[in-house]
């Protein structure tokens, strides 16, 4: 019975996660309410002096194993949903084992704390959350090699139920380490008969010689049921309790410091590391509004490809080798075919760690992302003498505009910079070949364009305006 | 005596029977070359207008395939002026459904987002309300590449099927200034039925647009003034960019409607290279003198 309730539960929210990663629902407040479920990425702001939305909610997920063990893992993770349903096949003559091996996960996890309280964004390999929209969105963009690497980790599941839980996943071996205190712990009673029927239900194989243990046990309950004799039950554990100081303190306190040098190892791994990586001043590509800026958006974004996913007109692209190793897998915008739709905020809206930080639109259509700057040399008005105008004719502000020139005889493309916002619709539309001729030049650190409206037009034009107005007859 | 007196009965009976013939062989009363309609909706301006041409049955027949052809190619709404005004679309569509038409299809190579546009313009919901048909501009395996023969500039185009196969074309483009061709309307909206326009922007613009105006007869123009954009066409910045004029201009000559819509934003045909261009190639005429011009004011 739990166990179908469990699966249940499991199939729920991974159908919810991943309608929620597709923007099903419009509302910003939705999805990041949904997003603050996995606190790794949600909490990641806190490296930034910034509270996130739903903190309350995402702090319940990070300390609940305090109080009930990590049911997190066990009946919302949809990671751990895939892994559960591929743990269900079996393989002749292949025996499965636990899924948990000693060292790795302490490892994994200094490299992972070390760069998430420093604000740096490449624990997001590690992050499950980050790999199963990547897994999601796979169609989009993410068929990197991080992907495949993920699935093929998954797969361990057949051999080593829970493997990505219990050797790489961060929040796993957080949960494991606060499980050990929990409020309310699974014991076995002094009712076993030894049939070991647990044994064969457990999902993690975490029981052996009516023993349970800590680091694999997800707390999913399913042995409550499979026991005959009702031997397993919820003990509430004293919270001051004398220590007897006679049992096993040698061995815990060996095993302590060996996972505590792992765990260093893996810090002092990422401290060397992220000093070898140079940090480039200026971005070579236009980073998507919200980013604010391009340090802190590299930082802060752990390139799960959601926004990628989402983006309507598909001008969002992971950079391959833009900004170097520094920028590697975050997202820019690529103007040379597609451009930043002028009615739209969709990338910002779904954003699990802020790195695109959510305005409404209007705010963010007066985000200045970078600047057009035009190529007179192959711009065909300019050397063709002739019309053209694909540029202005696309310009949502009317940053690009036509004017009369006194050297030029046709009317010639200028860009007015307080007004453009770095959209690439005139880039995108640019019809010389082999380079565009308008090129937007991408601005480090993002401010605001001017109000369109306020643009002054010369007084010939004005008085043109004006005749249209008044003629109230026909004028054929 | 009696048998002459037969004949002569006969004979002027028989010959009754081909009054008809007669009546056709005399000059005809001709309809008139270009309608100016102001004062009403977009859709009460049309049926005044489509009804002193003698209603949509002149234009569509029965079991015929229509292509109607608004400017869709903007993601605004029917507020911001970018767009055919979605009333006027829909009426229409609506007119020919009941003239008998067997499939009424609607669609544009948009510039923006596609379903943004079909969207937000009001067009889409217009058409699928009076019975017609929205169909997609985006799939370039909808276009045909077509060898346009005598042309200098443009010497072939990729063509959507519906402007090649459809029976009747009826154009419906909104009137704006334009950045680069000083004015968009009946003959440059006929753009939007191409694959690949940036060829035209690099080639020759005002000759590309010329030489595909007389590719195929346009059996209908009908150009929305309702709003006419003056700043910052053809896609507008804000709502300050349209000047709200209330009317319309119906004309079965593409270049002649062109011609009086861009007297209506004081424009004059010499000022638009394409336009003459397209006289010279026989498209149709810029004199309005000598026109049948009927205009109604409905306010």
């Amino acid at each position: 019975m739990i166990k179908k309730t469990r699966l249940i539960i499991q199939l729920l929210f991974f159908i919810l996660f991943s309608l929620v990663i597709y923007k099903i629902v419009d509302s910003q407040k939705v999805i990041s309410f949904f997003h603050s479920f996995h606190f790794l990425n949600h909490l990641s702001l806190l490296a930034w002096v910034v509270i996130p939305t739903f903190f309350l909610w995402s702090l319940i997920s990070l300390i609940h194993p305090l109080f009930i063990g990590r049911i997190y893992c066990s009946y919302i993770c949809p990671v751990g949903f895939i892994q559960d349903i591929l743990s269900l096949i079996k393989l002749k003559k292949i025996k499965k084992k636990r899924g948990y091996f000693p060292y790795i996960p302490a490892f994994i996890l200094g490299i992972t704390l070390y760069l998430w309280f420093l604000g740096k964004s490449w624990y997001g390999i590690f992050d499950h959350y980050s790999n199963f929209i990547r897994l999601i969105t796979i169609n989009h963009s993410y068929g990197t090699i991080i992907v495949f690497i993920f699935i093929t980790l998954l797969l361990f599941s057949i051999f080593f139920p829970r493997f990505f839980c219990h050797t790489i996943c961060p929040s796993g071996t957080i949960y494991s380490f606060l499980q050990k205190k929990s409020l309310y712990k699974i014991k076995i009673n002094e009712s076993c008969n030894g049939c070991k029927l647990c044994e064969k239900s457990c999902p993690t194989l975490a029981i052996k010689d009516q023993k349970i243990h800590n680091k694999s046990c997800i707390y999913c309950f399913e042995c409550f049921d499979a026991c005959p004799t009702k031997a397993f039950t919820l003990k509430r554990t004293k919270i001051f309790k004398k220590r007897d100081k006679s049992k096993k303190i040698k061995t815990d306190r060996r095993l302590f410091f060996k996972q505590f040098f792992s765990f260093a190892i893996g810090s002092g791994f990422s401290a060397l590391s992220i000093k070898q990586i140079p940090i480039p001043k200026k971005t070579d590509s236009v980073i998507p509004p919200g980013g604010n800026s391009f340090t802190q958006f590299i930082e802060k974004c752990t390139f799960c490809g959601q926004c990628i996913a989402i983006c309507p007109t598909g001008v969002l692209e992971n950079s391959k080798s833009t900004n170097g190793i520094y920028g590697k897998f975050r997202p820019i915008m690529n103007y040379n075919t597609k451009f930043c739709s002028f009615e739209c905020n969709a990338c910002l809206s779904v954003c699990p760690t802020g790195a695109l930080t959510y305005y409404p639109l209007k705010h963010r259509q007066s985000i200045k992302m970078g600047t057009a700057r035009i190529d007179k040399k192959t711009c065909i008005p300019y050397a063709k003498k002739r019309d053209c105008a694909a540029c202005a004719e696309h310009c949502p502000t009317g940053a690009v505009d036509m004017h009369k020139d006194q050297q030029y005889k046709h009317m010639v493309p200028k860009v007015a910079d307080d007004y453009c916002i770095g959209c690439g619709a005139c880039q995108q539309i640019c019809p010389t070949t082999p380079l565009k001729s308008i090129i937007i030049e991408p601005q480090s650190i993002h401010t605001f364009a001017h109000n369109p409206k306020k643009k002054k037009r010369a007084a010939s034009e004005v008085e043109g305006i004006d005749r249209i107005k008044k003629m109230n007859d026909f004028p054929f | 005596m009696k048998r002459r007196t037969f004949i002569k009965y006969a004979f002027a009976s028989i010959s009754t029977l081909f009054t008809p013939l007669l009546s056709k062989a005399l000059p005809q009363k001709k309809s008139y070359d270009l309608v100016g309609i102001k004062g009403g909706s977009p859709s009460q301006m049309f049926q005044a207008g489509i009804n002193s041409l003698g209603g949509m049955g002149k234009f569509v027949k029965k079991g015929q395939t229509v292509l109607v052809k608004p400017n869709i190619g903007w993601n605004r709404t029917p507020g911001e002026g970018a767009n055919t005004q979605p009333d006027l679309v829909g009426e229409i569509v609506k007119q020919c459904t009941q003239a008998g038409a067997k499939e009424v299809s609607v669609f544009d190579h948009t510039c923006n987002t596609e379903k943004f546009c079909y969207h937000n313009s009001g067009i889409k919901d217009a058409v699928l309300k009076n019975g017609g048909k929205m169909y997609s501009g985006d799939n370039e395996s909808d276009y045909r590449k077509i060898d346009l023969k005598g042309n200098k500039y443009l010497k072939n185009a990729q063509i959507h099927k519906l402007f090649l196969d459809s029976d009747v074309i009826i154009n419906v483009p909104v009137l704006k200034n334009h950045a680069g061709t000083r004015m968009t309307a009946g003959i440059k909206n006929l753009m939007g039925v191409v694959w690949d326009r940036r060829f035209w922007h690099k080639t020759d613009l005002h000759n590309c647009i010329a030489e595909f105006s007389k590719m195929r007869k346009i059996d209908l123009t009908v150009i929305d003034a309702y709003t006419v954009m003056v700043k910052n066409g053809p896609r507008g910045v804000s709502a300050d960019d349209i000047i709200l004029k209330r009317m319309q201009v119906i004309s079965t000559d593409m270049v002649l409607a062109d011609t009086a819509s861009a007297k209506i934003l004081n424009m004059k045909a010499v000022d638009i290279p394409y336009l003459t261009m397209s006289e010279k190639k026989g498209t149709g005429s810029t004199n309005l003198k000598n026109k049948k011009i009927k205009r109604i004011s409905l306010s």
